[in-house]
């Protein structure tokens, strides 16, 4: 007998999602940033799958941003908090996932931010005074702190953390990698500034995932190179189809 | 926003896991939390001295996870390796002792024992309770049996 208990590393996928998965890896090659009838289609069902995303979140599709996975939108939310809004500490915890712990270390050691650990008991759980302490004694910081860990299962009310992030005019950033499709997220609810998913963990692919950034906080582009806009590419489409 | 062609059958992807994940959210929470009760009631009725690492009230603790701890034996560090003979796949953490630069960090944040063993065993909407009985079983064959 096989048995498969590891499910917190990677899911296998569910079948559903390798049908609808196939048809862009046999037929739909287009680029999606192509401008012709190849490109159009794959854009479309890009927007769409966007769209679809926002809207299980109560997001706007604006505020999706696909990745390569949970490690690069964490290290999308504090590289750029650090090196396009000006944050100039971070609190986050002992036992957060290597992706926020590390990236947070690069920062502090290339004299970008300061970081600051919360203090979590022997059960993981977030010590809430000593986090309005840090937060009191450093306005303004980025607040990165996993809805639930991944070793533990120990989670934290983004509603309570989020709250208090906004009382000290701080952003909060929670990895979601774990609890992502395995609880419902209302952003139009949440004080939450970012957070983040990663299809493996919930029966999807490996090497996707995405970043949800609040639309009051704006950051430039992590990974830069040709990019598309989807405005002008929408307007284009629109023109175009005129003509087709 | 970023650079790059998409992976456009990934997106494709994550967006139907996801569609699916949500239609299914409210039983696959009562299922696996149940899976995972009953799993940390079988282990507790089976060995003695075990504990579990993290968060024990369910409305605090993600239901896919359970972090067991084991008593400290002589051949609870083979554990992992002899479950995944038993094909039984789940992961192992440890504490370190000072001066290591081995273990998880995280059992190292939460000042976990070193002496005892944590293996994470995590579910998914395609576990069954049969695969959890066949595990506990062999889990303790191999704490009984060979202690």
């Amino acid at each position: 007998m096989k048995v498969y208990l590891d499910n917190a590393a990677t899911t296998p996928m569910h079948p559903l999602v390798v049908e609808a998965m196939v048809p862009m890896l046999a037929n739909q090659f287009g680029n999606p940033s192509s401008i012709h009838s190849f490109g159009r289609e794959v854009r479309t069902v890009i927007e769409g799958a966007r769209k679809k995303v926002a809207q299980l979140l109560h997001a706007s599709p604006s505020e999706i941003f696909f990745t390569s996975g949970g490690t690069e939108a964490d290290n999308m939310v504090l590289r750029c908090c650090v090196l396009d809004l000006g944050i100039k500490h971070i609190i986050t915890s002992p036992i957060e996932h290597h992706a926020v712990l590390h990236t947070s270390e690069d920062m502090e050691s290339r004299g970008f931010a300061k970081v600051s650990l919360v203090n979590v008991d022997g059960c993981g759980r977030v010590d809430m005074n000593h986090l309005e302490s840090l937060l009191m004694e450093n306005p303004k910081s980025l607040v990165s702190l996993m809805h639930a860990n991944n070793e533990l299962g120990t989670m934290i009310s983004l509603v309570e953390v989020g709250n208090l992030c906004r009382k000290y005019d701080s952003l909060f950033h929670s990895d979601t990698v774990q609890t992502m499709g395995h609880y419902t997220h209302n952003l139009s609810e949440l004080p939450v500034d970012f957070i983040t998913g990663a299809a493996h963990k919930f029966h999807g692919p490996k090497g996707v995932g995405f970043l949800y950034i609040n639309h009051q906080v704006k950051i430039k582009p992590y990974i830069t190179g040709a990019h598309k806009n989807v405005i002008c590419v929408e307007g284009l489409k629109m023109f175009m189809a005129l003509w087709v | 926003m970023r650079g790059g062609t998409e992976n456009v059958y990934g997106i494709v992807g994550l967006a139907k896991a996801l569609e699916i994940a949500y239609e299914h959210i409210d039983s696959d929470i009562k299922e696996i939390s149940a899976l995972k009760k009953y799993m940390a009631e079988e282990l507790q009725n089976s060995i003695p001295g075990i504990q579990f690492n993290g968060e024990t009230n369910p409305e605090h603790s993600l239901y896919t996870v359970l972090n067991v701890s084991f008593p400290p034996s002589d051949h609870s560090e083979m554990l992992l390796f002899s479950l995944d003979i038993a094909g039984i796949a789940c992961s192992a953490g440890s504490a370190c002792s000072s001066g290591s630069n081995v273990g998880s960090h995280v059992l190292n944040g939460i000042k976990a024992s070193p002496d005892r063993t944590a293996i994470r065993f995590s579910f998914s909407r395609f576990n069954t309770k049969e695969e959890i009985d066949y595990c506990v079983e062999k889990v303790r064959e191999l704490f009984l049996v060979k202690a």
